[in-house]
């Protein structure tokens, strides 16, 4: 072996730790959840009921605002302490009707925004919103949320009392699927916002540093929203991590608050799926580029320039590419050290394994009834297919060997070549077996292939493909549309 | 960006029935015994994080004896 030959093999064995890094981060992050048992913000927390503004953005939402209207006047509250302003972005479906109905049942509770233009979005409707209300007096803290969305009773009064510490500038609940007798994908979805909110923000109170506020439940008091420019940003498509960072940046805590729950409706086909992620990962992409100077700064920010937020942070926004890599490595060893390549490939699939164990069981156990109804979508999150290849870390020669054996075949050594090089590629090809099943949904049999494509590739790689297509799709320049995700009022009342 | 839209009808004239609804503030000693509950109640993370932990040990200790 030449020196060069050395230095290639560790290159490609540094190239499979990469893609190592976000598994150990994810692990890192629910190693972190028991710890909020003891580090978190109720010590600071007390009953607090400031007047508080709900602002509805509504774009063709008649089926399902009025609902989230009756929902909220009915909210453990005291009633004159809270309004309800719609915006109503220029819709033209019955959503004005609508409003009106309920702003004349409820009257001086409940208030009809109009934009005679829209179109624009989200945060430029918000923006029309909280121009009126903050140019009053009335408003103490301000509560962001989407119109299909259905608040428990409880819910708002358990995240004002975290704003009785004037420290918190914003405070969100856990948005819970709550379709009534959901598809498969939708508990996936339900699964996985268990995972990514129950779970992983509680790990970031832990840390004291949050990533998001969701879209559909961010209360910020008036002094924060005013700090932050009194707007919500206009320039990229994930405006809710804007003002998260904003919020961090300007000295003011951000509290995630598990025992808010908000019930969503989330969509039920992977090509409504993947148009909403598309747009969350785009986002990510604009808030990593105009955030770089924050990254693995402490001096910029203790929390958020932090090295675990910051591992966090890029361990999702890089997965696809992390994964790459790892299968490049894995590859390029096996023809310059296949030995070596096993050995990394086993202890790599041994962590992910291990991970996964983890994961799923504080996921299902943070949350039993979601954990009841998506236990499935739970085991078959990873797919099926990478459940077999992590039992190759158990018995490496599993599919070479020992199960051809079992039908009393011996595999030659091109079969073996093949079938090591597709498991050590797998982390790779998951990806674009993931976006087949976008492409077959649309087919006549679509509704039988997709979902068995997507439980045998897994709900992950299909995330990990989004989340590739938005670098493609930033790459391009492609034009910035705000598609908003179709509801039509299937939330359990 | 998407074209801008109008509005292709106007807002119609609101319905006159009322509703009175809404919520009593409850009782401070009560709220406060809530966030006391809530902040005890997360203890439960801690046996989660026990039982996945024994989960895992479980399959390491498999894997360290398997032939």
């Amino acid at each position: 072996m030449t020196v060069w030959t050395d230095v290639l093999i560790w290159v490609l064995a540094t190239f499979v730790i990469i893609g190592a890094i976000p598994v150990a981060a994810g692990l890192y992050q629910f190693l972190l959840i028991p710890f909020h048992a003891i580090r978190n913000h109720y010590p600071e927390a007390a009953p607090y009921f400031p007047r508080v503004a709900v602002v509805v953005p509504a774009w063709n939402e008649g089926a399902v605002v009025g609902a989230s209207i009756d929902r909220l006047v009915r909210l453990e509250y005291p009633p004159d302490r809270l309004r309800i302003y719609v915006v109503d972005d220029a819709s033209t479906d019955d959503t004005p009707q609508v409003v009106l109905g309920r702003a004349a049942r409820y009257p001086g509770r409940v208030f009809h925004l109009r934009r005679e233009t829209g179109g624009q979005g989200k945060a430029h409707t918000l923006n029309h919103g909280l121009s009126i209300l903050l140019a009053g007096a009335w408003v103490e803290a301000v509560l962001i949320m989407d119109a299909d969305v259905i608040y428990q009773p409880d819910s708002l009064r358990k995240m004002t009392r975290h704003l009785s510490d004037p420290q918190v500038g914003a405070v969100t609940a856990f948005i819970r699927e709550g379709g009534v007798d959901p598809p498969y994908l939708t508990r996936f979805i339900g699964y996985e916002y268990v995972a990514a909110q129950a779970a992983a923000r509680r790990a970031q109170n832990v840390l004291g540093v949050l990533a998001c506020l969701a879209g559909g439940a961010q209360l910020h008091s008036r002094e924060n929203l005013e700090a932050i420019g009194g707007r919500i940003d206009t320039t990229t498509l994930a405006e809710d991590t804007v003002s998260t960072i904003l919020t961090q940046l300007d000295g003011r805590r951000v509290v995630f608050e598990p025992y808010a729950v908000v019930l969503a409706e989330e969509p039920e086909s992977i090509g409504a799926l993947w148009k909403q992620r598309l747009r969350w990962g785009r986002g990510n992409v604009q808030v990593t580029r105009r955030f770089s100077g924050l990254w693995f700064r402490p001096s910029k920010h203790r929390g958020l320039g932090g090295f675990s937020f910051g591992i966090i942070w890029f361990s999702v926004f890089l997965l696809p590419v992390a994964m790459v890599l790892s299968s490049v490595g894995l590859i390029g060893l096996y023809f310059l050290d296949s030995d070596l390549a096993m050995t990394i490939f086993g202890e790599l699939w041994f962590l992910a394994l291990c991970t996964y164990l983890f994961i799923t069981a504080m996921t299902v156990q943070l949350d039993p009834a979601t954990g009841r109804r998506s236990w499935r979508e739970a085991i078959a999150f990873p797919g099926l297919i990478s459940l077999l290849v992590m039992l190759t870390a158990f018995a490496p020669d599993l599919f070479t060997r020992t199960v051809p054996g079992f039908f009393g075949l011996e595999m030659t050594a091109i079969g073996e070549g093949v079938i090591t090089l597709f498991l050590y590629a797998w982390l790779s090809l998951c990806m674009p077996a993931a976006w087949l099943a976008k492409v077959v949904e649309k087919t006549k049999l679509g509704k039988v292939l997709a979902p068995a494509l997507i439980y045998l590739v897994g709900y992950g790689p299909l995330l990990c493909a989004v989340t590739f297509d938005s670098y493609i799709k930033e790459l391009q320049g492609a034009a910035q549309v705000w598609d908003k995700t179709e509801k039509v009022g299937k939330v359990m009342a | 960006m998407t074209e801008p839209q109008s509005a292709t009808r106007p807002a119609p004239t609101p319905e006159p029935a009322t509703e009175t609804v809404g919520f009593d503030l409850p009782d401070e000693a009560r709220l406060r015994a809530e966030i006391g509950a809530d902040r005890l109640h997360e203890r439960f993370l801690v046996r989660a994080a026990l039982v996945a932990a024994i989960l895992v040990a479980i399959v390491i200790t498999t894997r360290m004896i398997w032939p």
